[in-house]
């Protein structure tokens, strides 16, 4: 969703106010009377948020006018008001977060919102000024299904707070909501300024400028499939087939439009006369790692005059769950997989599907001190990211308690240089912590003693919410677990793993396997490289023989229709089948090649590791020498190598876990677990692999080492956007709407708690 | 107050009396034979491949009958009645008339109704779903009551005077009970578990899902013999709820061999917050322990919490795509399912979508062009979703009778038909691109009769 953030800092309390000023908002929100008609918000799809001024007149009267948002952060009289769009209503609802209460917009009906804003809203935008509310419908009203629309035509609903909060308006008649005829649903809005807004038109992959006032007017759509420009070589560019989501860069002067699904943006500027131009193709090279759906801009106001532009800009990547980071300048994508060692990927990732995302800045006075954070307390610029887990997540963008970061000679000292440290990190919420940290303690390995904690020991629903761990061993043992700090429950002090030694590649005991034609076998359901699957593995087949004819002569693999353990070196190891070659087994036997005459039905097998270690875990990146490489025959059907990288060394020594060699994507042991891949591993563990064989199957226990937690909070299920409040009357708070539970929820940022929600 | 939660006393009331008359029904002797001319409490729907019937199978929810039926309604009457309305019907029609056989000049009402039912057979009670081979041939029915698989010879171009649909030796119509060659329910000392709930048809193979178990049976119907119980696979977690087989891009194309290359099929769970896919690969070497089958990773639906509780799930028509209806919270989930180099799916979570309260069945319905949506059925909040898979977004929503539960696209028509469980009636919903009437009821085919009106 679009959104624009004002740019002024926040001044916060004293510190020590802070806790007594929260609990005072939980003792007053608890004992409020209830004077208004309540009602349940539903499917709540996008806020914004807008500063109206009230005043009364000697005749009794009151009248209010939206206004600025410093003007309501400046003056305690302002009232701050959510807009929350109901998707499935096609309604508005108001609360006015002074009294948290929500409002009761028509006296006559009490469960009823007057402002009907047309089928599915899915996005709402304020007008920089407060003088009106914009909201795009994805639905498409159809002909006769509202009187006052009987030919369906799609419209931009506006909204004038106005008429519209002075509920005795209502009866007066005064009009507080008009409609902007749009030739198809517009999918999001934004505004350029108080009398021109932008919107998206997927059905026409169009974006177009409607100019407000007494005679609204739609401008011509400019159409970005195909894409108006040529690349220098005269070639098309791809175009956004389904232009979604709208960034208003107004200090740059810039349009930035994502699509639902390709990982490109367009950049468009404005004339004097709101005439949208295709400026650009962007970034360059245009690929992104993913869509943006929904993108927020650093608010301006950085450097010594506070007049900087925001260089950043989040974007929620609708293909991986996570967030970009873009350089607002070139709307290049950081890389950041060379960053913090626990941020071991390219994007921010979080739990769930990332839904919204913004930027702000916080400031404390006085300033805190950065040689002793204390991760409560938010200072500087932040990025939230709205989970669809029910979370919402605090980005680190500045790195404040960084040395580096300051021209003095330590940190604190001197100016904070902002250009210098980004960071671009979860938060860590482990109070007491640093931040995500690599631990310089010596990796340790020792054998269990059983005095570990089973998982059922530990509150499942605290750390890690995303990992099974119901795992046991054949014997029942637990194969891994997590033991927790009973300070800090959150933070996960060991955990214990099982370590095996030319033990069975987990994952890898398949009833499918097919016999082929010279020494190939193959299990289409078995995903070999992803398994970790290596040549120099033993494969074992366990049914003997069953020949289709009885004149076939089997007894060379034994008796046939009896069980068996036939063993096979693995000289090729492909995505779904395996290269055999005979070796001499366990038994001191060599078990010649299977053939399709003796073994024409589905076997049972499983892959022994061949000679190496072999971690076995969950939560954490364990590096294992495997990549899946190039087809090294594309002409034929057989998929891609599991290519073993040609020096073992390289992945073995396991110092952190940011020692990933270049141009082999060592295996993470997630991989190796259904296929998922933890981009963003949050514990990460060191250890010492050691060279000397153990039995099979023994059981070991792993210190683990930077233990961290991202700083969240909790809100309702399926939350979908933010604002971010900035106004001192109701101090610096997220609100958060969640789909769901159909509720608004504000984060306190003080503390990083839930400290009111509506209704 | 949503209409839906409005009527959730009658859901109550529905279950009290649900509860009172299957203990009278397993106390009762013969009791009453049921109509061949009625729907009540229908939750199967299946579409003949040539597009002439729609069968309909009664669940008997309330065991006011000795047994479930499954009819054959002639969509050229609905589509004459349709067209008589010109294109939208108004109000709620009955459905005898839409029953194919029916006779319109029968003297008596008792005649015309025995008309209607010539094609209805009698099944079990609490059949929980139907559908019908890719060949057209045969119809199954998975059905709790007496814990088996029904099934039934189909004859789309049945001559006048023939069975549409037979499920006994003698072909000639009339309201006739499914005799035992066609209720499976063991092979040998393989028995069928109880709750079939979930089912799936497929050329080869037939599955039916055990939501209290979470067994999955595997019938082989190949070369269009008899279903026969080979096994039962108990390696998926309790609930299963929902199957999908997964399309290739080759598959509307070039003929694959299956036997090298065959299909992926997933299921999912009310227990658990993954998705299962599984695969049938070539005979099993050991005498009777039936086809080898293969599980392969499953994929989370991690972008919810907590995320158990799926009910469905369907997949785009090139395969990329799993839309899976998810309960935990009311939402659809949509994830991405290509292959990757390794032969394992992607799995990466595109969009999660709210949706109003117990999503049930999700079906993909194809539209010119290629282009498709996705409709979700929401039982408790009494809507059906539509969801545009480009724009990964809800673009429509309607309301339906009272509990909503199967729905079966009919693409050749941009149609869909809905059963209405809670009330007794089947509407025909309109998806014709462009159309004025785009995702709205068309006709309503049945007198709505609320639960609480059964005596």
């Amino acid at each position: 969703m679009p959104r624009t953030l004002a740019a002024d800092p926040v001044r916060l309390p004293a510190l020590a106010a802070l806790p007594a000023l929260s609990a005072l908002l939980w003792c007053g929100c608890e004992s409020a009377a209830v004077e208004t008609t309540t009602r349940q918000m539903d499917s709540a799809s996008d806020v914004a948020l807008l500063c109206a001024l009230e005043t009364r007149h000697e005749d009794g009267t009151t009248t209010w006018a939206g206004t600025t948002m410093d003007q309501c952060a400046k003056d305690l009289d302002g009232d701050l008001f959510a807009f929350v769009v109901q998707r499935y209503r096609g309604e508005l609802a108001a609360v006015n977060l002074r009294d948290r209460r929500l409002l009761d917009l028509d006296l006559r009906q009490p469960l009823s919102s007057p402002v009907v804003v047309g089928p599915l809203p899915n996005a709402i935008a304020a007008a920089p000024d407060g003088s009106s509310l914009a909201v795009a419908n994805l639905g498409d009203p159809r002909p006769g299904d509202d009187p006052t629309n009987p030919d369906g035509v799609p419209f931009l609903s506006i909204v004038n707070p106005a008429n519209l909060l002075p509920r005795i308006s209502l009866d007066a008649g005064r009009p507080f909501l008009s409609r902007v005829p749009l030739p198809v649903p517009a999918s999001n809005v934004a505004y350029l300024d108080a009398t021109h807004v932008v919107v998206t038109l997927p059905g026409l992959s169009a974006v177009a400028v409607v100019t407000l006032g007494e005679t609204p007017v739609v401008g011509p759509p400019v159409v970005l499939d195909p894409f108006p420009l040529l690349d220098p070589e005269g070639d098309p560019l791809p175009g956004l087939g389904v232009p979604w989501s709208i960034l208003v860069d107004d200090v740059r002067g810039r349009l930035v439009v994502g699509d639902r699904a390709a990982p490109w943006l367009a950049v468009l500027t404005w004339d004097d006369a709101f005439a949208l131009t295709v400026a650009a193709h962007a970034p360059d090279p245009f690929q992104l790692p993913g869509p943006s759906v929904a993108m927020a801009i650093e608010p301006p106001g950085r450097g010594p005059a506070g007049d900087e532009p925001g260089r950043w800009i989040y974007a929620v990547d609708g293909s991986s769950r996570g967030v970009m980071v873009l350089d607002a300048e070139t709307l290049a994508a950081i890389d950041m997989s060379t960053g913090d060692p626990l941020e071991w990927r390219n994007e921010l990732i979080v739990p769930g599907l990332a839904q919204d995302v913004l930027l702000g800045r916080i400031a404390q006075d006085p300033v805190p001190d950065p040689a002793d954070p204390e991760p409560e307390v938010m200072h500087g610029t932040f990025g939230f990211v709205v989970s669809s887990f029910g979370e919402v997540f605090a980005v680190d963008v500045e790195d404040h308690g960084n040395a580096a970061c300051w021209d003095g000679a330590a940190a604190g000292e001197g100016s904070y240089v902002e250009s210098a440290c980004p960071r671009h990190v979860l938060r860590n919420g482990i109070a007491g912590a640093e931040g995500p940290r690599w631990s310089d303690e010596p990796p340790s390995l020792f054998q269990a003693s059983g005095a570990a904690l089973s998982y059922s020991g530990a509150p499942p629903d605290e750390y890690p919410r995303f990992h099974d761990f119901g795992g046991e061993t054949a014997e029942g043992d637990p194969t891994w677990g997590v033991l927790f700090d009973t300070v800090h429950p959150r933070r996960a002090v060991s955990q214990t793993w099982i370590v095996e030694y030319e033990g069975v590649v987990p994952w890898t005991d398949g009833n499918g396997g097919q016999v082929g034609d010279a020494g190939w076998f193959r299990d289409r359901a078995m995903p070999f490289c992803a398994r970790g699957v290596l040549a120099g593995d033993i494969l074992i087949i366990k049914d003997g023989p069953d020949p289709l004819s009885e004149a076939t002569d089997c007894s060379a693999w034994g008796a046939v229709g009896q069980e068996a353990e036939l063993e096979y070196r693995i000289v090729e190891a492909r995505a779904d089948r395996l290269l055999l070659e005979t070796v001499v087994g366990a038994d001191g036997n060599t078990d010649p090649l299977p053939t399709r005459e003796c073994f024409p039905w589905a076997v049972r097998y499983e892959v022994r590791v061949g000679g190496r270690w072999l971690v076995r875990g969950e939560a954490t990146g364990f590096q294992h020498h495997v990549t899946v490489g190039e087809d090294p025959d594309p002409t034929d059907d057989v998929p891609g190598l599991c290519i073993e990288f040609p020096d073992d060394a390289i992945c073995t020594p396991y110092e952190n876990c940011t020692t990933e060699p270049v141009d082999v994507r060592c295996l993470h042991d997630g991989r190796a677990t259904d296929g998922v891949i933890h981009k963003n591993p949050f514990l990460c563990f060191t250890m010492d692999a050691g060279t000397v064989a153990t039995p099979r199957g023994m059981r070991w226990e792993l210190d683990a080492t930077g233990g961290f937690a991202a700083l969240s909070v909790e809100t309702g299920s399926l939350p979908v956007a933010e604002a971010l409040d900035v106004t001192t009357g109701t101090g610096p708070a997220l609100l958060v709407v969640d789909s769901s539970s159909d509720g608004l929820i504000r984060v306190d940022l003080a503390d990083f708690t839930v400290s009111d929600n509506w209704p | 107050m949503r209409p839906g939660k409005a009527r959730r006393s009658v859901r109550f009331a529905l279950a009290a009396s649900a509860a009172a008359a299957a203990l009278a029904g397993c106390f009762g002797s013969g009791g009453i034979d049921p109509p061949g001319h009625r729907f009540f409490y229908p939750t199967g729907l299946a579409l003949s491949p040539g597009g002439r019937y729609l069968l309909v199978a009664n669940s008997n929810f309330d065991l006011r009958y000795n047994s479930g039926t499954v009819d054959v309604i002639d969509l050229a009457v609905v589509d004459a009645e349709i067209e008589s309305c010109l294109g939208r019907c108004r109000g709620p029609r009955d459905e005898a008339q839409f029953f194919a056989g029916y006779d319109p000049a029968a003297p008596t009402l008792d005649e015309r109704n025995e008309s209607a039912g010539r094609h209805t057979v009698i099944i079990g009670s609490q059949v929980t779903d139907l559908a019908i081979a890719p060949d057209g041939r045969r119809a199954y029915a998975a059905v709790r009551g007496n814990a088996s698989l029904t099934w039934f010879d189909l004859d789309e171009d049945a001559a006048s005077g023939a069975r549409v649909l037979s499920c006994f030796g003698d072909p000639s119509p009339g309201l006739r009970r499914c005799d035992g060659g066609h209720e499976v329910i063991r092979n040998g000392d393989l028995w069928l578990p109880t709750e079939p709930y979930a089912l799936l048809v497929d050329r080869d193979w037939v599955f039916t899902g055990h939501v209290d178990s979470g067994d999955v049976a595997v019938f082989d119907v190949r070369e269009g013999g008899d279903p026969s119980l080979v096994r039962v696979l108990d390696v998926f977690p309790e609930g299963v709820n929902g199957f999908a087989r997964q399309p290739r891009l080759d598959d509307p194309g070039t003929p694959r061999d299956e036997s090298q290359d065959p299909a992926w099929y997933w299921l999912v769970s009310r227990y658990s917050t993954r998705l299962y896919p599984f695969l049938m690969s070539m005979e099993s070497r050991q005498a009777g322990e039936g086809p080898a089958v293969s599980t392969g990773p499953s994929i989370a639906v991690d972008s919810n919490d907590p995320g158990t509780d799926s009910r469905s799930l369907a997949f785009s028509p090139d395969g990329t795509r799993a839309f899976v209806a998810n309960r935990e919270p009311p939402s659809v989930v949509v994830l991405d399912t290509t292959l990757r180099e390794d032969g394992s799916v992607d799995g990466s979570t595109l969009a999660t979508l709210d949706l109003g309260g117990g999503p049930s069945r999700l079906v993909m319905l194809p539209l010119a062009d290629g282009e498709y949506v996705v409709l979700v059925v929401c039982f408790d909040a009494e809507e059906v979703f539509v969801i545009d898979p480009d724009l990964l977004a809800v673009v429509d929503v309607f309301r339906t009778g009272m509990g909503p539960h199967a729905i079966v696209p009919d693409p050749a028509r941009g149609r869909a038909y809905l059963g209405n469980f809670g009330e007794s009636t089947v509407w025909v919903l309109d998806f014709t691109p462009g159309g004025a009437d785009f995702a709205r009821t068309v006709l309503e085919i049945g007198t709505p009769e609320p639960p609480t009106s059964h005596e």
